[in-house]
């Protein structure tokens, strides 16, 4: 079985890294690049530490450093968790494991094994150097380094075992919703309603009127009181805190001993049953059409498409929330900012102040959720050429594309500004209403400068092939134009509001109309002379 | 440049907005508050004859818990303040201060050292300062009265 073992590790690794370089000089000179990282990252932690002790005063002593690998083992069990989700059971090399002559206990052990290694690496890069910079900073005994050893080892070990736990239950959920979409979307907004009450009553709990210094500090006091009592919670990672500082060694050394058996021992008898049974189980039959199968027709070419984009936007919900997630986001930064800034004591430049902030940050987020339409034609993929053979003015299928993404980011919009008058209602209602007339003829004008963008490039074939928009270069440049647009608009807004007030709204109306004029005459003329060339 | 890119950036300048607003865009503090004429301790157990005040801290900080609090008050107790603390040696706690609450708050570095450690506030806009001490009395420690 260990040999199997070895083998089946090694396989995996020789995917992930290049096991040939072993034996050769660049292989002692990445180990030296390595081990100079490693020192410059302790270098860096140490004094980051002085900053946090003595400019920020958080006191660095022994709650902080259980705190810390609290907080980096959650995020490193929760990083895990995803990782082996689709490791474990959703990796292309499993359909090659699952046919060699080994067990599935081999196999998953084995993937565990090289996710153990990945996460050791991951450690020696953050959490040595800031337990070593934490001994220098406090001057500690040197049996505190010698415990650090074993943590080394026992720390990616409790993270995996405890990810590997969690996948399981997970992934059975995962597959649950996957044929689910109206679930799956009632659960997302759900999930953002929670999160929505839960920041506007923290937001609530400041009190008014704010200053930013007494607020600072009792931040940091809460923050120092909360690692304080971190310690009852932290478990496992409170004993381990213990071990370090050489608290009750022996005893705290067979508690984690004994955890890290008792979690192997329940991995693999949960995996034993599930593992296979998770692993094999394909989405390939899993969608159900229930759908009476009939051909409706549309009144015009637009509405057809724009029925298209409708059922694609249904069958894709966690495509539709990704693409708008920003805009989503945007209600809670609005009302948490808002908040704050209504509950300094401000004067007329604060208020000014309140406004050119607002545009700035809100057409920030609106313009980075224009990416549908950056991708518009490109997310056609093969699909393209039968647009192209369809005998019928297929170019609608751009504007319906457009009306789309229009009508849905002006929904979110429309509902963000009502939530912002509800939750907020100190703030001047007019000014709210003539920020959100501004963001949507913005937001409108760079949604035809988006679907320019990839009308002009579009990448079918790549995205046919790989059917993936990761490093889609129309993307970041539609969210860097977004940017040049918040940027231009925030300073231009900044200039009206000091310099002339009364007609600073006017002003930008006029300035915001000419830009989104100028932008779907250059939007049409392109359409009508490049949509005929776009070739696969 | 990306979405997560763009949350940042939205991140970084939430946070400079507040600073900016919080620097250029408030009211003058009003001035019409009374100046601080004293600033009062209550919890403390002994008292010197130079008036320096003491608290045994031994009961309350030990190895399970290296936090001690303690209120203060001012007079008139609607005095418009700016109270700063310090701590002597500042190497042996880290020492904060709540002025919503009037709450301070010691953390001991490290408690089995028992340390003896001056807390001192002090109102800058007038000067007006009280301290006091806390030390860990040892244990079998007898107070004599002064016969004089």
């Amino acid at each position: 079985m260990l040999k199997r073992l070895y083998v089946l590790c090694l396989m995996q690794l020789s995917n992930k890294m290049d096991l040939k370089l072993a034996r050769s000089k660049r292989f002692l000179a990445r180990v030296a690049l390595r081990a100079l990282v490693i020192v410059l990252m302790t270098i860096v932690m140490t004094m980051v530490l002085h900053v946090i002790g003595n400019i920020l005063y958080i006191p660095v002593n022994n709650y902080f450093i259980i705190f810390v690998l609290l907080i980096t083992q959650g995020i490193s069990i929760a990083a895990a968790t995803n990782g082996l989700m689709t490791d474990l059971y959703k990796s292309r090399d499993n359909q090659i494991l699952h046919a060699l002559p080994v067990n599935n206990d081999e196999i998953f052990l084995s993937k565990l094994i090289v996710y153990s290694l990945n996460e050791f690496m991951k450690n020696l890069y953050v959490l040595i150097p800031l337990l070593f910079a934490f001994g220098f900073v406090n001057q500690l005994h040197p049996v505190y380094y010698v415990n650090m050893i074993p943590m080394v080892i026992i720390l990616p070990l409790l993270s995996v075992g405890f990810a590997a736990l969690l996948s399981m239950p997970l992934s059975m959920f995962r597959n649950f919703l996957s044929d689910k979409n109206i679930l799956t979307f009632i659960l997302t907004v759900v999930l953002i309603g929670v999160l929505f009450g839960l920041t506007v009553t923290l937001v609530n709990r400041i009190p008014t009127p704010i200053r930013i210094v007494q607020l600072y500090n009792r931040f940091i006091i809460q923050l120092t009181l909360i690692m304080q009592s971190s310690a009852s919670y932290g478990l496992i990672y409170t004993v381990i805190g213990h071990m370090l500082f050489g608290i009750n060694i022996v005893v705290n050394y067979l508690i984690v001993l004994a955890t890290l058996l008792g979690l192997a021992l329940t991995v693999m008898g949960f995996s034993k049953p599930l593992y296979f049974k998770l692993a094999s189980q394909s989405q390939e039959f899993a969608v159900k059409k229930i759908h009476v199968k009939s051909n409706r027709r549309e009144k015009s070419l637009f509405m057809t498409f724009l029925r298209k984009e409708w059922i694609i936007a249904k069958r894709s919900v966690n495509q539709l929330i990704s693409d708008y997630a920003l805009l989503i986001a945007l209600p809670f930064f609005m009302v948490v900012l808002n908040t704050i800034y209504m509950g300094m004591n401000r004067s007329t430049t604060g208020n000014q102040l309140v406004i050119i902030f607002n545009v700035f940050i809100v057409l920030l987020l609106v313009t980075a959720s224009n990416t549908a339409s950056a991708s518009a034609i490109t997310t056609e993929g093969s699909e393209f050429i039968l647009l192209k053979a369809a005998p019928s003015d297929t170019r609608w299928m751009a504007w319906a594309k457009i009306a789309f993404n229009l009508i849905f980011s002006s929904l979110v919009l429309t509902f963000s500004f009502l939530l912002f008058t509800l939750v907020l209602p100190v703030f001047p209602t007019v000014d709210i209403w003539l920020l959100y007339g501004l963001v949507i003829i913005l937001n409108s004008a760079h949604i035809f400068w988006s679907f320019q963008i990839d009308l002009l490039n579009p990448r079918l074939s790549d995205y046919a092939m790989t059917g993936s928009l990761s490093g889609n270069p129309n993307i970041r440049e539609s969210i860097s134009s977004g940017f040049v647009i918040s940027l231009l608009f925030g300073a231009i807004s900044a200039l009206l509001f000091f310099t002339m007030r009364p007609l600073a709204w006017p002003v930008l109306y006029m300035l915001a109309l000419i830009f989104a004029v100028f932008r779907l005459y250059f939007f049409r003329s392109f359409l009508r002379t490049y949509f005929i060339d776009i070739e696969y | 440049m990306n979405k997560m890119v763009v949350l940042f950036l939205a991140m970084i300048l939430s946070v400079l907005s507040i600073m900016g607003i919080a620097v250029f865009g408030t009211a003058p503090e009003s001035g019409s508050r009374e100046p601080v004429r004293a600033i009062l301790i209550d919890d403390f157990d002994d008292l010197n004859s130079a008036g320096d005040m003491f608290k045994d801290v031994g009961y309350i900080v030990d190895l399970n818990n290296n936090l001690f609090t303690f209120h203060y008050a001012l007079e008139p107790i609607k005095a418009g303040a700016d109270i700063r603390v310090s701590a002597s040696p500042s190497s042996a706690v880290n020492v904060q201060i709540d002025p919503v609450e009037q709450m301070v708050y010691v953390f001991f570095n490290d408690p089995s050292r028992r340390p003896m450690v001056t807390i001192t506030l002090r109102d800058v806009r007038t000067e007006n300062s009280v301290a006091l001490t806390l030390w860990f009395k040892p244990s079998g420690h007898v107070d004599v009265p002064d016969l004089d």
